[in-house]
């Protein structure tokens, strides 16, 4: 379905210059080489795959239909989202289920909020740096990688334990239990993220471009290979795949998008506390990749929305809505566990295909 | 990597003394043998004699405890799998291992993994580049397909498959990644007959694209159709090497894989 190339089916091609040098790709023609202009256009053109388009149609229309209450819980679950995202690809597609994404978050909420207020740094330098130093965490703890399963379920949960402890006992860094305060409101290049729309466009913007990057990498080999590793490590070492590589990038890029997510949480919040990254949202990530359809690219930010936004509008009180994530993740685990994404997918393919006869 | 520092130089694979045990089990031990390039290589004995540990051994998914291998001249024991693809050994396993839910073409395209050559960071905008590479890989994923004669299930999904039709896969998926010598782990198992054949023909003429094979096989009829070379091991080691028909005809070789029955 998903590679498009020339399909010579019937062509008796036979393996031949295997005299010349072994990888010879074709190399794309010369006239093919990018241009910086065309490559923008592609950019704008590739990138928004139809799903996305239509999600951001959505999120532009939300508010203007549902009215702006909705607005700060749809802001935590496109937090939450960018979190997720990263989250899919490790969990959906490399079968790494981490519990530890919370942590991640917090690392680079921390950072970047550190980098603002002690040090004066501007929101883009801080945002990336919080990114950056969730990147580090990330690439000092791959070696847990190697874990599967259970095993790495354990390791993941403890390291969110461990960063929440150490949030706690460096309190001349994080302030520890009395909580971060004093984070200057977000200005990206000069515009100011002063009210609740312009916040709720930037964060849904992140996480809708963010699930379009993930999307194309994982369309290629690097999806291929995440795929082949989640199937059979053998195989993909056989074909080879570097496994142990491979598993560590995967634990990187859901790193760097939960690192991410948190930066952008502390501009959000303007103050953090450890409280703020419990173990219940470690769970509440892994819940939304798995309700929404943890191999969809879309699946993750799905599954917040209805982790998140339906619980509040529904006005069920925090000690409902804290059971809703738990809940689900178990019914749909049982029942659903290719996510709603996929099957809303089939759903409306199979009413297209009626439709049109 | 360049054509003449290669040719006629000596055997492709060389195999020197090579042990290996698990824990206290002792699976073979002083294996010795050598593969000559563009040869189809049998390797057959009773369940049991160690012919899976030694294709891992040489794959390099098991270490050996003692010997070495050799590829081309130089030591590959030690190196990691996804190495020793990229130099051009790769190997298919007794399970076809295929990603069920996605199309035949796109598990075969898992084998094109290490012919790559764009980088992953212009993945991420879909760069023409990346595009043009994923379809010229695409097009010689069908032609690996093709040479197993599965091309016409490009485009099902693999779980789809009979268990022949997704073992012929998973030989096109190694072959994708144009390796020279392939290690194939009884690609017959559970092929029927017209499978078997097609199977068989696939291998004669990858042979005669240059490719250098090492098989274990039980059907002794397709090994002796594609096998220039015979290796049987039993009882901890080569008992015989030579011609397919000779050493079929040799009684202790008759003796050791088919059992004490038939040897009389």
């Amino acid at each position: 379905m998903r590679p498009k190339g020339p399909a010579p089916r019937e062509q008796a091609v036979k393996f031949d210059d295997r005299e010349a040098d072994r990888p010879d790709v074709a190399q794309p023609a010369a006239g093919l080489a990018a241009t910086p202009m065309s490559s923008l256009g592609r950019i704008w053109v590739r990138v928004p795959q139809k799903g996305v388009l239509a999600a951001a149609v959505i999120v532009l229309l939300l508010p203007q239909l549902l009215g702006d209450d909705i607005l700060p819980s749809m802001i935590l679950a496109g937090l939450l989202g960018i979190a997720a995202v990263g989250l899919g690809l490790l969990a959906g597609r490399a079968g790494l289920v981490s519990l530890g994404q919370a942590a991640l978050m917090a690392v680079g909420g921390y950072s970047a909020a550190y980098a603002a207020v002690r040090w004066d740094w501007p929101a883009e330098a801080a945002l990336l740096f919080g990114t950056f130093a969730g990147l580090v965490v990330a690439w000092v703890t791959s070696p847990i990688c190697r874990l599967r399963g259970f095993y790495l379920a354990t390791a993941t949960l403890t390291l969110a334990l461990i960063v929440q402890r150490l949030l706690v006992a460096f309190a001349s860094l994080t302030g520890g239990g009395n909580g971060f305060p004093g984070i200057p409101p977000l200005s990206l290049f000069g515009y100011e993220f002063n009210s609740e729309f312009r916040f709720y466009v930037l964060v849904w913007g992140v996480a809708l471009l963010g699930v379009a990057l993930n999307d194309n990498l994982l369309r290629g080999r690097f999806g291929r290979a995440l795929d082949t590793i989640h199937g059979d490590e053998a195989t993909a070492a056989a074909a080879g795949v570097n496994v142990g590589r491979y598993k560590s990038a995967a634990w990187l890029i859901s790193g760097g998008y939960a690192a991410l997510a948190g930066g952008l949480y502390a501009y959000y919040n303007l103050f953090l506390s450890p409280d703020q990254f419990p173990l219940s949202m470690s769970i509440e990530l892994i819940a939304g990749v798995v309700v929404g359809g943890a191999a969809a690219a879309l699946g993750p930010l799905v599954g917040m929305v209805a982790l998140v936004v339906i619980p509040t509008r529904l006005d069920l009180g925090p000690s409902v809505s804290a059971m809703i994530a738990p809940a689900l993740l178990v019914i749909f685990a049982s029942f659903l566990p290719r996510g709603i994404v996929p099957h809303v997918r089939d759903l409306s393919d199979s009413l297209l295909r009626r439709v049109r006869g | 990597m360049s054509g003449d520092s290669r040719s006629q130089a000596g055997p492709i694979l060389s195999l020197r003394s090579l042990s290996k045990g698990f824990g206290g089990l002792k699976v073979f031990s002083d294996v010795s043998f050598d593969i000559e390039a563009g040869t189809v290589v049998g390797l057959i004995g009773p369940n049991g004699a160690g012919k899976s540990t030694l294709i891992g051994c040489v794959s390099g998914f098991l270490r050996p405890d003692s010997g070495s291998v050799k590829f081309e001249g130089s030591t590959i024991t030690g190196i990691a799998p996804h190495t020793l693809c990229r130099a051009g050994v790769t190997r298919t396993f007794q399970h076809a291992y295929l990603l069920s839910h996605l199309s035949v073409l796109e598990n075969v395209l898992v084998g094109c993994h290490v012919r790559a050559r764009c980088g992953q960071v212009r993945a991420l905008w879909r760069s023409r580049a990346v595009a043009a590479e994923e379809a010229a890989l695409a097009a010689s994923a069908m032609e690996a397909l093709n040479s197993v004669g599965c091309a016409h299930l490009a485009h099902q999904k693999a779980g789809s498959l009979t268990a022949g039709q997704q073992r012929l896969v998973s030989v096109a998926r190694a072959l994708s990644s144009m390796p020279r010598v392939l290690l194939l782990d009884e690609p017959a198992a559970g092929l029927n007959e017209s499978e078997t054949t097609r199977l068989a023909d696939a291998l004669r003429s990858l042979r005669e694209t240059g490719l250098t094979l090492l098989v274990i096989e039980h059907d002794i009829r397709l090994i002796n159709a594609i096998s220039d070379h015979l290796v049987v091991l039993a009882d901890g080691g080569v008992i015989m090497e030579g011609e397919p028909a000779a050493v079929c005809a040799e009684p202790t070789v008759i003796k050791a894989y088919l059992g004490g029955l038939h040897a009389q």
